[in-house]
């Protein structure tokens, strides 16, 4: 159990937004959604993936040799990383004194992941924290979230899931035994619409937290609200509709769209497809938690 | 009191804070400061041999009795005397004369300066009284009591102790008086009836409390030693605001207005432009229970509505410590209003004890200065006697051309050359100390203790339970990332010779870039909760505090590790040369206890386990931590609890002191201008995570609009 292995894009201690207290936060690498206000693109992709900070580069030119792919290369203006070149295996970033060339994506076992975990024990403890497993989509890396949190739960560690639902519901109802948050997004109750912002159906994802939330595990439902998508009184009301009507609705947390990752997009090569809009204003946060408490839901924001 | 006295703080503030800069005395008070100068220096003249404790009691009294005044009657305190840049000339030619009296030691420490290795001074900057005395038995009463001492004194330099404090309490007890005159000349019924009061016997009210303990660090400051802490605010004067309450004197709204009149003073005399005045609140009692009292909550309540950077708080923090009074200091903080220091009472008592002090002295516990702990009424701790480079004594070890054979050899080599040095900076601080009675024999401040009227000795002369000298010790960061670098480039990787390396430095890493960024990017560092930077860090810290710790000053007390560095990071930095964990000759050492700049790269949690790993009831000068937290950590109901629960665990763990840095707007820009240095800045924006250098400039332009406008 304490081999099993994970992708692991990054993990941030002291993380204060993801479940209650001071927590560990693991991000998996790997989604099935492609939202397009997503805020962790590095996130996306289920293989390890080079992040290149151009802007860190000092055309020393370490990385050529290193890269047995050949995708640093020389060009006109110095240093050209062709990424569809590029295998993933993180020598040039040993190379790369500057910081300029880092991997997301690394391998990371049960065991190793408890060491980073039960490091800021003493802090999770003190504040009512814990560890909180998120992505990309944890539950495309069901075995690792499983073991990983058994053996947390052994130690007494308050253990969160933070997950889209987007996945059959067995691999969900496999961790919940192990878990005692989980943290759902919920985008948009419209399917039609859900598609066009996340590439999916919201389908499985709106069943799945029907029978989450019969489970009487606690669940804490997380909306991204971003504008010109889901901030409408109409999405809001048939949100609120579907999320009071599941069995034992749970509190609603909303969270405010902020434009801070397009430099993300570029480290990661792919193509910005944040929308062009600015943070909701906090009238419009809480004129959409009174929409939805309209409906009976507890809402925080 | 009329009511129509009250509620005009917001209005008159902008003048109060300008009060010292346009300060308006009345002319036929007395002699402007040029005559009093003249004056002065006549006196000393005059009077040169006798003993120099009476000349500079006859000089304050001078001051007090002979200088302009001015009352303002929109003002609650009374305190304008036109008699600064009297007595520090005279007492910088006393100092001048004891320099040129031991030319060889002056020497010694001028070399040590310059090379910024070390200093050796006389700290009179370090120093609080007994607020207890002060307040319990006034001017009046600390004078009659020096009078009545005299009586029964029983050798000559009691007598003339005693003949000092009287002398220069009963002119403080005159220059009230003054001022009571001035202000009835000018219907300042604001002050005068509290004036009249503290002029003959001890206060009563808290206007008089304030107003005396106001002209007390006046005064002190006059005599030539800095007012340092002015004492643990919340019980000192709980008794006075009880009392004035349950007469029906003062209100709980009033108490506030009279303590921002009270702290405005304190800004502005600096413009919030140097030190601060420390205010301690909280802290456990002798027998360990908590001692908060409604002016704990009442003091941070004032604090946040000044946003002001002067004074500053500092909160003694323990188990029993009601948990809204620290969430309140913490929602300070979480606001932006950062000037508050957290103690930690129970590493505090252990270090006491350890000090062979008694585990009841912790009820007067108080930070001096900005965190060095002191006991109230029973120490001077001088914090800051000798300072160390420790970051310099890497720079040494590298100057022997002999190759070390392993690193254990190249350890001792390091740890014997900062024994060697320290001791012979602690010699050169003795020299100095025992000059303390001819350059500022200080009556005024030693007849608030009562050992110093046990012993009949001033405070310059051991007149104090307990005479500390503070060792502040700078860079150990830097140190430990350099030994930490030599082991692994020398002796584990072999990438490069000792002498290659000497020479790599010598020459400020010239032409070796690669080998630089490799040191100071990859190879690990103190302040990230790793085994090797820590180990090491332990090690030097121990083998200082045990040099320090047990080496006796001249004083007839010890001297005290401090491990903490303030603005000397850089100071230092500009003097040291080349380090081998990366840094370039003149960059900043790591500051205070924390990591090098920017190499704190796995974030907070890390840099507190790695502090906690030290043994930090053996830094009894203090040692404190920088925390640096985004606004966007702490925002919301939330924030403060996070600032709590930081505080609360690396408490538990062993930490001392800790501070936080919600960063500003100004750090924003320069993180802006400046990335590489602030790379380790972390931001998390409602559920995910950037460094706040991989934002785009946009965003980047949000932040600092957010922080601007959190930031007051």
């Amino acid at each position: 159990m304490l081999n099993i292995e994970a992708l692991l894009a990054d993990v941030k201690p002291l993380a204060v937004h993801d479940g209650p207290g001071l927590r560990t936060t693991f991000f998996l690498k790997g989604c099935p959604l492609r939202c397009r206000w997503c805020h962790n693109p590095e996130c996306i992709s289920p293989r390890p993936q080079l992040l290149y900070r151009e802007k860190f580069c000092a055309d020393c030119r370490n990385c050529v040799p290193a890269c047995p792919a050949g995708a640093h290369r020389i060009g006109a203006g110095g240093h050209r990383f062709e990424r569809e070149r590029c295998i993933g295996c993180g020598s040039c970033e040993t190379a790369c004194l500057h910081g300029a060339l880092q991997l997301c994506g690394r391998r990371i076992t049960v065991e190793k992941a408890l060491e980073l975990a039960l490091e800021d024990r003493d802090f999770q403890r003190r504040s009512g924290g814990g560890v909180t497993v998120s992505g990309g989509e944890p539950l495309l890396q069901t075995g690792f979230c499983r073991a990983f949190f058994m053996e947390l739960g052994k130690l007494g560690v308050h253990r969160a899931l933070d997950t889209s639902g987007e996945a059959p519901w067995e691999t969900l109802e496999l961790l919940l035994a192990e878990t005692d948050l989980v943290l759902y997004d919920f985008k948009q109750a419209d399917d039609a619409k859900h598609r066009a912002g996340t590439g999916v159906s919201n389908r499985r994802i709106l069943e799945n937290l029907r029978r989450l939330t019969a489970t009487g595990i606690p669940v804490e439902i997380r909306i991204p609200l971003i504008p010109g998508y889901n901030m409408e009184q109409e999405d809001l009301e048939k949100a609120g509709r579907f999320l009071a009507g599941v069995p034992q609705p749970p509190p609603v947390r909303l969270l405010a769209y902020h434009p801070f990752a397009h430099e993300k997009y570029r480290f990661a090569g792919r193509s910005d497809t944040l929308p062009d809009a600015d943070p909701p204003e906090d009238a419009e946060m809480e004129s959409a938690a009174g929409i939805l408490r309209s409906f009976g839901l507890k809402v925080l924001w | 009191m009329e009511m129509n006295l009250w509620n005009t703080f917001g209005a008159v503030r902008p003048k109060l804070e300008r009060q010292y800069l346009e300060p308006e005395f009345a002319p036929d008070t007395g002699e402007p400061p040029e005559e009093l100068k003249r004056m002065a220096e006549a006196l000393v003249r005059e009077h040169s041999g006798e003993p120099r404790i009476r000349l500079r009691a006859m000089l304050l009294e001078l001051l007090l009795t002979r200088g302009r005044i001015g009352v303002d009657p929109a003002d609650w305190f009374a305190d304008h005397l036109d008699a600064d840049g009297v007595m520090v000339p005279i007492r910088e030619h006393w100092r001048d004369e004891a320099r040129r009296a031991m030319p060889e030691v002056a020497a010694r420490c001028a070399a040590n300066s310059e090379r910024g290795l070390s200093l050796s001074q006389l700290d009179l900057s370090h120093t609080s009284p007994d607020w207890r005395n002060v307040l319990k038995l006034g001017p009046a009463g600390i004078r009659d009591r020096a009078e009545k001492a005299l009586e029964t004194a029983e050798d000559g330099e009691a007598r003339e102790f005693f003949a000092a404090v009287a002398r220069v309490y009963g002119a403080m007890c005159r220059y009230i008086v003054r001022l009571a005159d001035e202000a009835d000349r000018r219907g300042a019924v604001r002050v005068t009836g509290a004036l009249r009061v503290i002029a003959e016997r001890p206060p009563e009210t808290l206007q008089q409390a304030l107003q005396l303990a106001l002209l007390y660090h006046h005064t002190q400051e006059l005599e030539g030693e800095l007012v340092r802490s002015m004492g643990c605010f919340d019980r000192l004067f709980i008794g006075f605001y009880r009392r004035d309450l349950a007469a029906g004197r003062l209100n709980r709204e009033q108490a506030k207005e009279l303590l921002k009149f009270y702290w405005t003073k304190f800004f502005a005399q600096t413009q919030g432009k140097l030190w601060g005045k420390n205010f301690c609140f909280g802290g456990m009692d002798g027998d360990g229970s908590d001692a908060c009292n409604e002016l704990t909550e009442l003091g941070f309540e004032v604090y946040r509505e000044l946003r002001t950077v002067d004074p500053k708080l500092s909160l003694r923090v323990h188990g029993g410590l009601p948990e809204k009074v620290l969430l309140q200091a913490a929602e300070c903080v979480c606001r932006g209003r950062t000037a508050v220091v957290f103690a930690n009472d129970e590493i505090a008592k252990e270090m006491f004890v350890r000090r062979g002090k008694l585990p009841e002295e912790i009820a007067d516990f108080i930070p001096v200065g900005c965190y060095e702990p002191c006991v109230m009424g029973k120490e001077l701790c001088c914090s800051m006697s000798t300072l160390f480079n420790l970051a310099k004594a890497v720079e040494l070890l590298m100057e022997n051309p002999a190759p070390p054979r392993d690193f254990g050899e190249l350890l001792e080599r390091y740890l014997g050359l900062v024994r060697e040095k320290l001791d012979d900076a602690l010699e050169l601080t003795r020299r100095w100390e025992l000059r303390w009675p001819e350059i500022n024999p200080s009556p005024l401040l030693s007849g608030t203790m009562d050992s110093c009227f046990e012993k009949g000795r001033d405070v310059s002369a051991a007149g104090t339970k307990y005479s500390s000298s503070g060792v502040m010790c700078a860079g150990l960061g830097s140190a430990a990332d350099s030994l930490t670098a030599l082991r692994i480039l020398l002796f584990e990787e072999r990438r490069c010779t000792w002498e290659e390396l000497r020479a790599t430095l010598k020459a400020d890493w010239e032409g070796r870039e690669p080998l630089r960024l490799y040191v100071s990017g990859r190879l690990p560092k103190w302040g990230n909760n790793l085994p090797e930077p820590d180990a090491l860090a332990r090690k030097i810290a121990d083998a200082v505090a045990e040099r320090i710790n047990r080496a006796p000053n001249a004083r007839d007390g010890f001297f005290q590790t401090g491990m903490w560095s303030i603005d000397w990071a850089q100071r230092y930095g500009r003097m040291t040369g080349a380090t081998p964990d990366g840094r370039r000759a003149g960059e900043p050492l790591s500051k205070n206890l924390g990591a090098a700049i920017a190499k704190d790269r796995r974030g907070v949690a890390a840099l507190l386990h790695s502090a906690a790993k030290l043994d930090q009831a053996e830094f009894p000068d203090g040692a404190v931590l920088d925390v640096m937290l985004h606004p966007s950590m702490v925002k919301g109901k939330e924030g403060p609890k996070v600032v709590a629960d930081l505080v609360r665990t690396y408490f538990e763990a062993g930490g001392l002191f800790i501070q936080f840095n919600i960063l500003d707007v100004d750090t924003l820009r320069r993180a802006r201008r400046e990335p590489e240095k602030y790379s380790s800045v972390q931001i998390r924006v409602c559920g995910w995570n950037v460094r706040f250098i991989d934002l785009d400039p946009a965003a980047q332009e949000l932040f600092i609009q957010e922080a601007e406008s959190k930031s007051c």
